[in-house]
C-alpha cells in the first residue's frame, strides 16, 4: 500500500462524515461581544461535549432541592401599546424555530421547542427561554426582529449545562453598546439587542443576579433548572453573577486568559488579579490562603479558604475561571464544621472544606460505593477522584473524617 | 477570506474528519472542533488574516484534543508519551488499525492525508521538522500496510466449497 492508496482509503472511509453544527451555534458558543475576559461561552465551552464545566453548589439546602418556581418566572412591564403582539410571541417563536435547522439536535427535540420555562418582557421587547437536560432555546423579540437561538453540547446525547456540582454553569450573550464603543453614546433604538446570561441555576439557589462594575443590579428569574438575567437595553459585560444559595452566595464571572506554560506563582497571581478586578462588582473579595492545589496534564485548580470565603481558581487551556463562596453578611459566624464544596468537570471532581478540630484523615465514599482517602491540611480537608461528569453514580455521597479515633460522617449533598 | 460563516461552512467537514481521523471518540472530535471553530469565531478579526485560517483551526482543535487526551493518561492510563487512542473507533478496520498508531503517526496521516495539508504546513502545526513529518508517515503506512493489507488478500481467497 503507497501514501496514495492509503489517502483513497481514507477518503472512502471518512468521506461521508459531516460536522452538523451550524453557522449560528458555533457563533453562539463564541459568545460573541466579549473584549477583555473571554465570553462565558468560552468558560463553558471546554466541557460542552464532555460535560459543561461543573462549578461549585455549596452548601446545597439540607431538606433538598427546593421546587423551581411551578411557572416560568416573569417580569411583566406591560402597557397597553405594548400588549398586542405578546399574544403572538409565542406563535412566532414556534415558527422561527421550525425555521432553524434542526437536523443535528436529537430527534426528540427536533419537532418542537422544549419546555417554556421562562418569559419575560420589557415593554415591546421580549424573551422567552425553553430547556431540557439536552438543549436550550431563547427567543428574543428584539427591536429588529424575532429570533431564536439554541445551545446544546455538541454529542447530543450529552447533556447542555447538567448539574455537576457545586456552581453556575452559565453562558451569555452581550451585544449591547459595548460591542460599538466608539460610536454614539446614545443608542439608536435599531442598534439594541440586548444582554442575557442564561445557565443552570444551583440547587437550593433562591435569588440569582448580575451585579455590573458601574453598580447596577440586574434581577434574574429562575425557571426550572434554569436562570436567565436579562438586560433588554445591554449593560451585563464584565457583570458577575450571584446566587443566594441558604447561607451563602456563589459568586461566578466570565473566565480570564493566562496564556503559556503552567507557572505556579504565575498562575496564583492570575486568581489574585481575576478576584481583584473580574469580581469588582462584588465588592472587595480578599484572597483567602491556599490550601490544595490539584494539577492534572493542563487543568490545575487552587483551593483557597479562609472562614468567610472560599475560592477555587482553575486553569485549562489558557484561561482561569473562579468561583468564590462566601457567607452571607447575617449567617452565623464562621463555617459549620467539615462543611465543603465538591466539583466534577470533565475527568476529575473534588471537594474540600473545613475539618473539625483533630482531624487526622478520611475517606469520601461515592453514590456507586467509590472510596477516595481525604487530605488534611491546615485544617482543611480535601480531595479528588477521576469522574465521569455524566454519570450521576460518580458524585460525592458522604464524607468520613477521622477524629481522635472517632469517625465524623458528613452527607456529601448537604 | 472575510466571512466566517463561509469560511465555517467551506471546511467545517475536512477539519472534523482529520480531527476524527486523529484518534480519540466521535464526541471528543465533535467537541474539539465546534471548541475550535468558536475560538475562531471569536477572535475572527486575528484569525481572518492569519496565513492559513484552516491550519489554525486544526491546530486548536488538536491541542483541544491533546489536552483532554493528557488528562485521561495522566488519571487512567499513566502518564504515557506517546500511545494508540485508549478508546479506538469502532466501525472499519482502516479505523481501528488507524486508531492502534501512535498519536503522533496518527496525527500527521490526518493531516497529511485527510487535511491534505504540507508537510511544511504540517510540521509547522504539530510543531517538529519536515522530516520528522515524513518519517512518521513513512512508518504509519508501513504499520498500516501490515495490518490491513492481509485482511484485505484473506477477503479475496475463494470460500472453499463444502461437500
Amino acid at each position: 500500500m503507497s501514501v496514495d492508496d492509503l489517502r483513497t482509503r481514507l477518503s472512502e472511509e471518512y468521506g461521508e462524515e459531516r460536522f452538523t453544527m451550524t453557522v449560528s451555534e458555533i457563533e453562539h458558543r463564541a459568545g460573541r461581544g466579549s473584549r477583555r475576559r473571554r465570553g462565558a461561552w468560552a468558560a463553558v465551552a471546554a466541557a460542552t461535549a464532555v460535560v459543561a464545566v461543573g462549578w461549585l453548589v455549596w452548601p446545597q439546602a439540607p431538606a433538598g432541592k427546593p421546587e423551581p418556581p411551578a411557572t416560568p418566572s416573569a417580569v411583566p412591564t406591560a402597557s397597553a401599546a405594548s400588549t398586542a403582539w405578546r399574544a403572538g410571541f409565542a406563535a412566532e417563536c414556534d415558527r422561527k424555530w421550525l425555521a432553524h435547522d434542526r437536523t443535528g439536535l436529537r430527534p426528540a427535540d427536533q419537532g418542537q421547542l422544549p419546555p417554556l420555562l421562562i418569559e419575560q418582557f420589557h415593554g415591546e421587547l421580549g424573551i422567552r427561554v425553553y430547556g431540557n437536560e439536552w438543549l436550550t432555546a431563547e427567543c428574543e423579540r428584539t427591536a429588529r426582529d424575532t429570533t431564536v437561538g439554541f445551545s446544546r453540547s455538541a454529542d447530543n446525547t450529552l447533556k447542555w449545562l447538567p448539574d455537576a456540582g457545586t456552581g453556575i454553569p452559565y453562558f451569555a450573550a452581550r451585544r449591547g453598546r459595548a460591542t460599538s464603543p466608539d460610536s454614539d453614546p446614545q443608542p439608536r433604538p435599531e442598534e439594541i439587542a440586548g444582554d442575557y446570561i442564561i445557565g443552570r441555576a444551583p440547587a437550593g439557589a433562591v435569588k440569582i443576579e448580575a451585579l455590573t462594575p458601574d453598580g447596577r443590579v440586574f434581577p434574574g428569574g429562575i425557571g426550572g433548572h434554569l436562570f436567565l438575567v436579562w438586560a433588554p437595553e445591554g449593560g451585563l459585560r464584565d457583570a458577575v453573577v450571584r446566587a443566594d444559595v441558604n447561607v451563602s452566595q456563589v459568586l461566578v464571572a466570565d473566565s480570564a486568559e493566562l496564556p503559556g506554560a503552567y507557572d505556579e506563582r504565575a498562575m496564583d497571581a492570575a486568581c489574585r488579579q481575576d478576584l481583584a478586578t473580574g469580581y469588582a462588582a462584588a465588592g472587595r473579595i480578599d484572597m483567602p490562603p491556599r490550601r490544595f492545589v490539584r494539577r492534572d496534564g493542563q487543568r490545575v485548580v487552587f483551593l483557597y479558604g479562609s472562614p468567610d470565603t472560599v475560592v477555587a481558581c482553575s486553569r485549562l487551556d489558557d484561561t482561569i475561571s473562579l468561583t468564590v463562596v462566601r457567607r452571607v453578611p447575617a449567617a452565623p459566624q464562621g463555617w459549620q464544621p467539615a462543611k465543603h464544596f465538591h466539583h466534577t468537570s470533565d475527568t476529575q471532581g473534588w471537594l474540600f472544606g473545613v475539618a473539625p478540630d483533630g482531624a487526622t484523615g478520611g475517606t469520601l465514599t461515592l453514590r456507586n460505593g467509590r472510596k477516595v482517602p481525604v487530605r488534611i491540611s491546615d485544617g482543611w480537608y480535601g480531595t479528588s477522584w477521576t469522574a465521569d461528569p455524566h454519570d450521576e453514580d460518580d458524585r460525592p455521597r458522604r464524607v468520613e473524617l477521622i477524629v481522635d479515633g472517632e469517625t465524623w460522617t458528613v452527607p456529601a449533598a448537604q | 477570506m472575510d466571512d466566517f460563516a463561509e469560511f465555517y461552512l467551506s471546511g467545517k467537514d475536512a477539519v472534523f474528519r482529520a480531527v476524527l481521523a486523529a484518534g480519540g471518540d466521535r464526541a471528543g472530535a465533535e467537541d474539539a472542533v465546534a471548541e475550535a471553530y468558536a475560538r475562531a469565531c471569536a477572535r475572527w478579526e486575528t484569525v481572518r488574516v492569519h496565513p492559513n485560517p484552516t491550519a489554525w483551526v486544526l491546530r486548536t482543535a488538536f491541542n483541544f484534543r491533546r489536552s483532554v487526551w493528557r488528562r485521561l493518561r495522566r488519571e487512567v492510563l499513566g502518564d504515557l508519551p506517546d500511545r494508540p487512542a485508549a478508546v479506538p473507533e469502532p466501525g472499519g478496520g482502516l479505523r481501528r488499525e488507524l486508531a492502534a498508531l501512535p498519536r503522533r503517526q496518527r496525527e500527521v496521516v490526518a493531516l497529511r492525508l485527510v487535511a491534505d495539508l504540507s508537510v511544511a504546513e504540517t510540521a509547522e502545526l504539530l510543531g517538529i521538522a519536515e522530516g520528522t513529518v515524513n518519517s512518521h508517515l513513512h512508518r504509519a503506512v508501513q504499520s498500516l500496510r501490515h495490518q490491513l493489507e492481509p485482511a484485505r488478500l484473506a477477503a479475496l481467497k475463494p470460500t472453499p466449497e463444502v461437500a
